[in-house]
């Protein structure tokens, strides 16, 4: 089973899944929709300059 | 007479102290209540009787000797098995790691031990810590025993599941996403996810290195300061270890609540998520609890809950994918269903997404230092939902984000949940959650004592 387009497949095969996309072919489309989905969901800074905290120290 | 069963962790180390309890006598106790309740609860995946009543005749010699040597002395502890304990697999619940057995104790088991513990056994957990509940892992999914229909809550089911039915008196959870809360909110119990860095996380199998905290499940306050005391410290083996000496924990328990501070994140679960109306009415009642014992409470707004559980999700995802890259790739059918699919996404999310999520972590982590200059606690909802069926997966994908204690694990801030209410007519707690100032857990657990003291769920018991 598989209705995954081309430009999925080939994210699939960028990830190293294309073995794990053969098993469980919903499994691995679902969570690569998923995060497609997610990633509107994360707020970008203003200033393309700012500092990540790279390495959480509190 | 009391059952050794229902003290409290405080209660059973005075009577040992005190001569009037045997440690060996309250291992059996407590093991006989085992083997009652847990073939319909699913805490235990394994026992270690043999071992433990070896080292509860040791702690009843040492202590006719000499007296105990910590509140812990003859105390049973109970492992979400995650944490290693040397000479026992450590199998994450899972079919990858059914054979991975610890050479050492994890940091915290070795302070334990040291301080006199005794462990029981390994305790269910979702799997990896992630994936759950699960009916086709390689043990079923521990049971919420105030309602065995229902969802303990996870990751360290178990461990909620073994306190709340005074299986043990006292457990250790991890909390990478709201792990330790999540359980001890649905089993009606008492969890800490102590400031990061605070508490060793080595010997620990990781979720996700810059988020997770191992932390105490107890039935009371007092209790879990009481296990915080014997696993705070530095370890410079953990790269996350803040190098904080431990404190007395247990010092500001009794200063109660007049003239607190209390900050009140209600947009979290009036606005942002907005809580079923049970959630909601116990939340309002928590607060006229803390304004009679003397709190002052203001309202506080903070970024959208949203925000920090994109956070949340980007960085976990991306840390668990580095973990589980290799076993994603080769050996998927490892895993129960849920937790491939939970682990998945994190192969997508791309090094920028990552960088942005670190980006709003730390905006993130300003806005609530910011509302720390104001108030001493915070006080927020722990989950939007009473407790799911935990057959139904719709119920239990549809109420899992819904809650407020990510925010804590993507700043760091100590946080505490416990009991404050009980959804009628299904017979399960619903719970508050207090946050403090970074290392701030003594102050944290005299606010949340404050509040157990003034509130009528201390004491009550799901059987």
């Amino acid at each position: 089973m598989s209705d995954a387009t081309p430009r999925e497949r080939a994210l699939i095969a960028a990830a190293g899944l294309d073995a794990t996309f053969d098993r469980f072919p919903a499994e691995v489309l679902g969570a690569l929709r998923a995060t497609e989905a997610a990633r509107g969901r994360l707020v970008r800074p203003q200033d393309p300059a700012e500092e990540p905290a790279t390495v959480f120290r509190p | 007479m009391t059952s050794p069963v229902d003290l409290t962790l405080a209660e059973a180390s005075a009577a040992i102290a005190a001569r009037r309890l045997s440690p060996v006598e309250y291992l059996d106790a407590l093991l006989a209540r085992i083997a009652e309740r847990d073939p319909e609860l699913n805490a235990f995946i394994r026992l270690t009787e043999e071992e433990a009543r070896a080292a509860a005749r040791a702690a009843e010699a040492a202590i006719a000797a000499g007296g105990p040597r910590s509140p812990l002395h003859g105390i049973p502890v109970g492992l979400k098995d995650i944490i290693d304990l040397a000479g026992h697999p450590t199998t994450c619940h899972s079919r990858q790691c059914l054979d991975r057995v610890a050479a050492a104790d994890a940091r915290v088991v070795a302070l334990l031990r040291d301080a006199g513990a005794v462990f029981p056994g390994k305790l269910a957990t979702h799997e990896f810590a992630i994936g759950g509940p699960a009916f086709d892992g390689p043990f079923p999914p521990a049971r919420n025993p105030w309602n065995r229909l229902h969802h303990p809550g996870g990751s360290s089911s178990g461990s909620g599941a073994a306190v709340a039915a005074r299986m043990v008196p006292a457990a250790l959870g991890t909390d990478t996403g709201g792990s330790v809360r999540h359980p001890a909110s649905h089993c009606g119990i008492v969890g800490l996810k102590p400031s990061y860095g605070l508490v060793s996380r080595r010997g620990v199998f990781p979720l996700a290195f810059s988020l997770d905290h191992v932390g105490p499940m107890t039935r009371t306050v007092e209790d879990n300061a009481i296990l915080l005391n014997a696993i705070a410290g530095p370890d410079a083996a953990d790269r996350g270890s803040a190098g904080r000496e431990a404190e007395d924990y247990t010092r500001l328990l009794e200063g109660g609540a007049r003239g607190l501070r209390v900050g009140f994140v209600r947009h979290f679960h009036e606005r942002d998520d907005p809580a079923e109306p049970r959630v909601a009415a116990a939340l309002e009642e928590a607060v006229r609890t803390l304004e009679r014992e003397g709190a002052i409470l203001t309202d506080v707004t903070l970024p959208p809950l949203g925000d920090f559980a994109a956070v949340n999700r980007a960085i976990l995802n991306s840390e668990a994918a580095a973990i589980h890259e290799r076993w994603l790739r080769e050996r998927p059918e490892g895993y129960a269903n849920i937790t491939l699919r939970r682990l998945l996404p994190g192969m997508f999310l791309s090094a920028t997404d990552l960088v942005q999520a670190q980006r709003r972590r730390a905006v993130l982590t300003a806005a609530v230092e910011a509302a720390f200059a104001e108030v001493d606690i915070l006080l927020t909802a722990s989950s939007m939902d009473p407790p799911c069926r935990i057959d139904d997966p719709e119920a239990v994908e549809r109420t899992y984000p819904r809650q407020a204690r990510t925010v804590f694990n993507v700043t760091g801030h100590p946080a505490i949940t416990l009991m404050c209410g009980l959804a009628e007519p299904e017979n399960l707690p619903l719970s508050v959650q207090l946050a403090g100032r970074r290392f701030g857990e003594a102050a944290l657990y005299g606010a949340a004592r404050a509040y157990e003291r003034a509130a009528p769920w201390q004491g009550r018991a799901p059987f």
